[in-house]
């Protein structure tokens, strides 16, 4: 009787649900696989309307050898791991010093937000006349404390500082939104103990706060890596990809591939290969904050 | 009973005249969608010409105009979906991978006559698929100088005609700017898709082998590669962080001798006191030889999938004539398509440090047979080279090794053999 009833009720929900299952397979799901399926065909819209025959891993292999991609790989990758790496210290650090509940904290935090809720293409274009090296305003007030101010966006180095420089600006507050709220959970009775210990504010940090924001930090660092591979507003209104091919990133030769030149099966190719990509980070990743996890407070 | 009959009859045959076409239809009148370039002038001037020709034809208009990206994005779509959203479509030869989804305007053209009286092969750079000419042009444009005339003339210089003479005189002309405290030559090398002009305007060789594939002739290559090296010295030394804008501005402040540059984007502003300081003491100098200056020429197209094709065409006629051509350029500052516009004796008198010159670039430029990926590549290949990090023999041996990867679109090639740009 009892199992008849689970059933019923496994079978009503079922039910309810299948509207929104329906819609999750033909959104998603279906673009998905069509996808996957379109990388093993070969697909120029310009030729044809309709994907032509099967070429196996031929996209895949044109991909590993064309220099173009191998290179926009090598710059996402320093992009990403740059970017991360200042996003998650500095939000840390500013999330530390303007934790509490006093007006001009509650008004610094309210500020230092502001720039994560600018839209990124809105946010590159501002960046790129501020950093434009003639009238910008960045060289301007190098030049009135007498520095000569590099060509920003104009030389290879100093373009790809540029655009990962734009990304921490704008997403450093995301850290720090996150740890702040991570900060909250903290127990006070731990600072009252320590304090009672004579813990300094050094020691607080090093032995409460930051086992206690290790977990929200690996949070922060999968969303930041994700996303920072991810990047592609910021590059596309300040560099377009150049000078030459030095801040050239893998989803901005995605899009080109697919929306300039219509290679639609490269495209897709290269998609997938980014795709598997940021999986398997994000992949070793959990694996690596379960194991410091259970390193730091057991299984 | 008879008349029964007759009534029956009468009645049927009234009926079926109203079914099958007898009855009073209502009209409906013809509408087309215009899809072009929110820039200020194309986009105004069909606005401008809209009301008369809808009053003239009872043919409705809708002008469509986008920023250049989206309309290049909305009309590539618009093709490869079939949607038949826009009738009549402004573009280029960046287009030339959707060629097949536009109608041929061969008919059109011998019914009307269309073509008299425009600049000299003018029709035979329009895009053409299959043998049939498909856009019809308007608004050119072509890479050129702009230089400071009453500082060439103090110096007593004169516009060199060739490139070897422009490179011999680059120390004198370095000289005057020197003297002046200006940059002899000044670009937009902070804009990469803008490289390649710097290539085009000296190179005279094929891009296209006879076998249909993209390749830089090697030699020729190296010789243009080898004077933009040396006129790279002349430039302003933050020209890479250049905009279009930023360089313009640098040669309206008087802060450099020439700037390479589209004329028509510097043209308007050089002329007015309230933007220039150089308004009465610059001329544009005619493109040096050898090589093919870069055109800019907008074309109008008519979708295959548009509904309304007639209407089309008499829309497209009517943007495009030799009344038009004075009006757009006096009001807007398009330029002109037609002989007549750059005979017309006011403006030969008013601007004759431009139009003669202008004519002369627009009969000696072409489109570069590229493909969008093709030229995106080379133009990043000749920024690395403008950075010092490639030699001009790395740039041939990097873009032909690049370009042999490259489909040469079949329309592409078409245009290339009728511009002259196919290996012999």
């Amino acid at each position: 009787m009892l199992l008849k009833k689970n059933w019923q009720e496994k079978r009503t929900l079922f039910t309810f649900l299948l509207p929104a299952i329906l819609i999750l397979l033909v959104s998603q799901a279906y673009p998905i696989l069509y996808s996957l399926s379109i990388s093993f065909r070969q697909w120029a819209l310009a030729e044809s309307l309709k994907p032509k025959g099967f070429v196996g891993f031929n996209n895949y292999i044109k991909a590993f050898k064309d220099p173009i991609f191998l290179n926009a790989i090598r710059i996402s990758f320093v992009f990403c791991i740059v970017a991360t790496s200042f996003e998650i210290i500095l939000g840390f650090i500013i999330a530390y010093f303007t934790v509490g509940e006093n007006f001009f904290l509650r008004l610094s935090r309210t500020i230092l937000i502001l720039p994560m809720v600018i839209a990124p293409v809105a946010n590159g274009t501002i960046w790129r006349m501020m950093l434009n090296s003639q009238s910008g305003l960045i060289n301007q007030l190098l030049r009135f404390i007498g520095i000569q101010g590099p060509n920003w966006l104009g030389a290879p180095g100093s373009a790809l500082f540029s655009v990962i420089a734009i990304d921490i600006w704008q997403w450093t507050p995301f850290a720090m939104v996150v740890f702040l709220a991570g900060f909250s959970i903290i127990p006070n009775e731990l600072y009252d103990a320590a304090k009672v210990d004579g813990a300094g504010r050094l020691k607080t940090l090093r032995y409460i706060i930051i086992p206690y924001i290790i977990p929200i930090g690996f949070i922060v660092l999968l969303f930041r890596l994700v996303d920072t591979l991810l990047v592609i507003d910021a590059i596309y209104t300040t560099t377009f990809g150049g000078p030459g091919f030095s801040t050239n990133v893998i989803t901005l030769f995605i899009y080109w591939q697919a929306l300039r030149y219509f290679n639609i099966s490269y495209a897709s190719a290269t998609s997938w290969i980014l795709s598997i990509f940021t999986l398997l980070i994000a992949l070793s990743l959990m694996r690596f904050q379960k194991r410091v996890q259970t390193k730091m407070w057991g299984a | 009973m008879k008349r029964v009959w007759y009534v029956v009859i009468a009645l049927t045959l009234i009926f079926c005249i109203n079914v099958y076409g007898g009855g009073k239809k209502e009209e409906v009148p013809a509408a087309i969608t215009f899809s072009l370039m929110a820039a200020g002038t194309y986009d105004k001037a069909a606005e401008d010409i809209k009301a008369a020709f809808e009053k003239e034809t009872g043919i409705q208009v809708t002008i469509a105009a986008f920023p250049w990206a989206t309309l290049r994005q909305n009309n590539t779509t618009d093709l490869l979906t079939g949607s038949g959203q826009y009738d009549v479509m402004s573009g280029s030869y960046y287009l030339a991978d959707v060629y097949e989804h536009f109608i041929s305007l061969e008919d059109y053209i011998k019914k009307s006559g269309f073509g008299k009286g425009l600049l000299s092969g003018f029709m035979d750079k329009c895009e053409h698929f299959n043998g049939n000419q498909i856009g019809l042009p308007y608004g050119p444009d072509a890479y050129g100088m702009l230089y400071r005339k009453d500082l060439f003339d103090k110096g007593e210089l004169t516009w060199p005609k060739t490139w070897d003479e422009f490179m011999v005189l680059l120390p004198k002309m370095k000289g005057i700017a020197d003297a002046n405290g200006m940059a002899t030559v000044v670009f937009s090398g902070g804009a990469p898709e803008q490289a390649p002009c710097l290539f085009f305007d000296k190179y005279d060789g094929y891009f296209i082998t006879r076998g249909g594939k993209y390749q830089l002739e090697k030699d020729k290559s190296i010789a243009v590669l080898n004077a933009n090296k040396e006129l790279l010295k002349y430039m302003a030394s933050d020209f890479m962080g250049l905009s279009i804008d930023d360089a313009n501005a640098r040669f309206l402040d008087e802060k450099a001798l020439i700037i390479i540059c589209w004329p028509s984007f510097i043209v308007a502003a050089a002329d007015n006191p309230q933007k220039s300081k150089v308004v009465g003491k610059w001329a544009l100098g005619k493109s040096p030889t050898p090589g093919r200056p870069w055109l800019s020429l907008w074309q109008i197209y008519i979708s295959k999938y548009s509904k309304n094709p007639d209407a089309s065409w008499q829309w497209a006629a009517a943007y495009i004539n030799e009344e038009n051509d004075v009006r757009f350029f006096k009001q807007y500052g398009i330029g002109p398509v037609f002989e007549s516009t750059y005979k017309n004796p006011e403006f030969v008198s008013k601007y004759s440090y431009y139009f003669p010159s202008q004519a002369y670039n627009l009969t000696r430029a072409v489109n570069p047979p590229l493909s969008g990926e093709a030229q995106d590549y080379f133009a990043s290949v000749l920024g690395e080279f403008g950075l010092g990090k490639l030699s001009e023999q790395g740039v041939v041996d990097k873009v032909n090794a690049k370009w042999a990867t490259i489909p040469v679109p079949t329309a592409m090639l078409e245009n290339a053999k009728l511009t002259g740009q196919v290996q012999k």
